[in-house]
């Protein structure tokens, strides 16, 4: 079983890192940029990599860098902002075809360097600050992004419940921002937002694929070479104490309800009770064996969903089900019975062999893409610590029944939200032509 | 065993049809620690009329019943299928679809027992009138997680509006009536009908022996009796041509209303070759019309009517084919009548070299990185040898296609009679 083998050089302040493979017909670039989270920025940061993609000053609107990217074989721009914990990251990929695959050999990747670069530093400008109209542009396409997330209903109550279990915690921001800080942004703000972020954030630059290790560092080392005066800024945990569950109905015109419990668990991907919390996770709701999926779906036919996850970062462990509205009362005791289950040790080493087999596998399968292999080592790379695939592997392999019933008993109920029936007007007959 | 070279892609795929009628595919792929399989039936939500093997008079079934059988095939006698899979190392799943109902299991090891479970599972119907009432209850929780949802109540609204007679005008899922009327006699009928192996595809990709795995295969299949291969006889009403409906629209729940613009296809009887050339031919005529390069995309992103690109694709089977451009807008109208206008506009004016050069190059790029998921190959290929394509040839058949090829589809395939919109508005607006 072959290794991922990530070599990390410094230039200037920037990280590169570096994983040389044939095993993909194209070569990833992602720089990822990250500072703690906070009112202030949450939002202007969600703008800015939008704003970025709007235009730069060689290529001054979307649609030129949209041909540009279509010139080099289709290479895809893609942009994200997510939450590590209370680190708010921005991440810029671009995919690009090898040059073994096509006619003309051209050299896409030294191209895609240099665009991406174009693109993060080298934004279009208007009297030294972002153009209005592109801002108020972005603004508009991210208030309705927002209001969009209604429209999936099980992502909806996932957020809610999580802005309901976060009231009092920077992590409640939401990584895409906020409705009610669009008004008051204007270019000058975001521009200065941006300036700080590139003077201070963190920088990592990721390329996966096969490439000439010595004229990528040549090129990097060009391009990201200066200093800047980083500020990277340790983490500093802090455990909000679980206060009796919170109870949140949300009534809504829809034709199913959507039940999310989230529990504390109090442990981190940085615990060493956190690969043992996986094996928990994965046998109480993470698979089609676990106790949820054959409890709730295959022996009381309460849901075709149902599953949970664990967040890494925060501790905190969600399950989601699509239930029927008066189903509620019934599917919450016996998602109960199935936390006791696990916090009294009710599974057999079978089972607990079959979670750790799941793991695994899942665990090789995401190292089959370089996105997963990227995702899988940032947070711990910039935690400075490192597991390679192996030892994780081997980690997992050594976790032992109490383990996992340890882990189990650290967790605490904070919040349900259930998203029901029975709100905004009853539908008119005729209209709902599906079902 | 048959060895077809891809030199080009750096693909090298193994073929046998065994005796009796199964078609087995191994693509070997180093480095990569998961394998897919995927087993396959040609068998759909759309095959709800046909006669029944032994049988000389046609028969309706319930609507959603495919999806229903694929749900039941997970009962075994005794054990339960997520099990023994999971025993073995390996997750498994399924999907219907108009056309397929497909198996599958990823792992990354004890490759050679799992493909045996995913043969042997679905190979051995078993069906119990008590568990049958138990999936009636899982499968409605799924019909209405799916009425939640805005894309796809927008998708099956335009679905309706194209075809009058059709089955593809039926949701996949069926009712929550139909599937209440459904009963251990209707799911052995399709099953006997349709899950024969002449009717089958299995389907290998993954760091594996192909020889190794042919040879079990083989094994594992002349150990079984089966009826002998008989045609299968598909009883579907004819469909008029233009669009039945050429407007229509609902209310629910949204933040953003949405529209979609359907082009019927006029003449859905292509395979072969000819079929992946005129559906590359429409991916890249909506490509150039639609993407978010285009100039239409440009002008309504700028005029705020749209903040995300336009969703756009073409499914073509035998039998149904239809284009679907879609979009969120608080303006959905007006974008329908924009997407008219720019297929009209460029029906007059026809494209320009240097625009179709880009599309194509990105087109190739595209498929480029999806060969690097080994689960998307494993659902892909199946529904490319079903409608007798080969996946491989995508790449060459893209870069032999010229501007003559592309407005010819422009002319042909997006014809105003054949034209719907659809478009869901905000609950009380």
């Amino acid at each position: 079983m072959d290794n991922v083998k990530i070599a990390t050089h410094e230039f200037g302040d920037t990280h590169l890192h570096l994983w040389k493979t044939d095993k993909f017909k194209t070569t990833s670039i992602m720089l990822k940029i990250n500072s703690p989270l906070s009112e202030e920025t949450v939002t202007a940061r969600a703008l800015i990599p939008e704003i970025l993609q709007s235009g730069t000053r060689d290529y001054p609107n979307r649609t030129m860098i949209k041909q540009k990217l279509d010139d080099m074989y289709g290479a895809v721009l893609m942009t994200d902002i997510q939450k590590n914990g209370d680190q708010h990251v921005i991440t810029f990929r671009i995919d690009v075809a090898s040059e073994r695959f096509l006619l003309n050999k051209v050299s896409l990747l030294q191209e895609a360097l240099l665009l991406l670069h174009k693109i993060v530093m080298n934004p279009c400008l208007e009297n030294g600050t972002f153009v209005e109209e592109i801002v108020e542009q972005e603004k508009q396409a991210l208030r309705q992004r927002i209001q969009s997330i209604y429209d999936n209903k099980m992502a909806y109550a996932a957020v809610r419940m999580m802005e309901e279990l976060f009231a009092e915690e920077m992590y409640r921001l939401p990584e895409y921002g906020r409705v009610e800080d669009l008004d008051e942004l204007n270019p000058k703000a975001i521009h200065h937002v941006y300036k700080q972020m590139l003077q201070h954030d963190r920088m990592d630059l990721f390329i996966v694929g096969s490439f000439d290790e010595g004229s990528i560092k040549e090129i990097v080392s060009s391009l990201y070479g200066g200093n800047r005066s980083v500020q990277e800024q340790q983490v500093v945990r802090t455990w909000e104490k679980s206060v009796g569950a919170k109870v949140v109905f949300d009534k809504r015109e829809v034709k199913q309800g959507e039940l999310c419990m989230g529990y504390r668990t109090y442990t981190t991907f940085l615990d060493d009770d956190y690969i043992a919390m996986r094996v928990a996770n994965c046998m109480f709701g993470g698979s089609p064996l676990s106790k949820l999926f054959r409890n709730v779906r295959e022996k009381h036919s309460l849901a075709y969903f149902v599953g949970s996850k664990l967040e890494a970062h925060k501790g905190v462990l969600t399950m989601t089900a699509g239930i029927e509205f008066d189903t509620y009362d019934q599917t919450v005791d016996i998602i109960k019975k199935q936390v006791e289950a696990m916090q009294q040790g009710d599974f057999t080493e079978r089972d607990l062999e079959q979670a750790k087999g799941w793991l695994i596998n899942q665990l090789y399968g995401s190292i089959d893409t370089s996105l997963g292999v990227i995702e899988l080592a940032y947070p711990e790379i910039v935690e400075k610590r490192r597991l390679s695939v192996l030892d994780r592997v081997k980690k997992m392999s050594c976790v032992t029944k109490e383990d996992v019933i340890r882990a189990a008993n650290k967790w605490e109920l904070d919040t349900i939200y259930f998203l029901t029936g029975g709100g905004g007007q009853n539908e008119e007959a005729g209209l709902c032509t599906v079902r | 065993m048959k060895k077809l070279v891809y030199a080009q892609l750096d693909e090298v795929l193994y073929h046998e049809e065994l005796d009796n009628g199964l078609n087995v595919y191994i693509l070997p792929k180093e480095g990569f620690h998961e394998t897919f399989a995927t087993f396959t039936t040609k068998y759909g939500s759309i095959d709800n009329t046909f006669i029944p093997r032994g049988l000389g008079e046609p028969i309706k079934v319930p609507d959603g019943i495919a999806h229903f059988l694929e749900h039941k095939m997970f009962e075994d006698e005794g054990k339960d299928v997520f099990y023994s899979f999971g025993e073995q190392g390996a997750s498994v799943n399924a999907f219907t679809s108009f056309t397929r109902t497909g198996y599958l299991f990823s792992s990354m090891m004890q490759i050679e027992k799992n493909i045996e479970t995913l043969l042997d599972f679905v190979q051995k119907p078993y069906f119990t009138g008590r568990s049958i009432e138990k999936e009636k209850g899982i499968i409605a929780q799924e019909i209405k997680m799916y009425a939640d949802n805005p894309d796809w109540r927008a998708y099956f609204g335009m679905i309706e509006n194209m075809f009058e007679k059709h089955p593809v005008r039926i949701d996949i899922g069926g009712t929550i009536e139909s599937i209440t009327a459904i009963t251990k006699k209707d799911l052995t009928t399709c099953y006997e009908t349709f899950y024969h192996p002449s009717n089958m595809v299995l389907f290998i990709v993954g760091s594996v022996d192909p020889e190794e795995i042919m040879r079990l295969v083989r094994e594992n299949q002349s150990a079984k009796k089966f009826p002998v291969k008989e045609e299968i006889i598909r009883c579907v009403e004819p469909e008029g041509t233009p669009t039945y409906v050429a407007k229509r629209s609902i209310s629910m729940p949204v933040s953003v209303p949405k529209c979609v613009v359907g082009y019927k296809e006029k003449d859905p009887t292509r395979q072969g070759k000819d079929l992946l050339k005129h559906q590359l031919s429409v991916q890249v005529v909506l490509d150039l019309l639609f993407s978010p390069s285009s100039k239409m995309y440009e002008s309504l992103y700028e005029s705020g009517n749209l903040h995300d690109p336009l969703s756009f694709h073409y499914t073509a089977e035998w039998g149904f084919g239809f284009s679907i451009i879609s979009g969120n807008s608080n303006n959905p109208d007006h974008v329908a009548d924009k997407i008219t206008e720019t297929i009209t506009a460029y029906q007059q004016v026809g494209f320009l070299d240097e625009e179709i050069d880009r599309v194509i190059k990105r087109k190739i790029g595209a498929f480029l990185r999806s060969l690097n998921s080994l689960d998307f190959i494993a659902k892909e290929f199946t529904r490319y040898q079903f409608n007798g394509m080969n996946f491989f040839d995508v790449v060459s058949t893209l870069e032999s296609l010229t501007r003559h090829d592309l407005q010819a589809v422009l002319r042909n395939h997006f014809i105003p009679e054949y034209q719907t919109i659809f478009i869901i508005r905000e609950e009380g607006s």
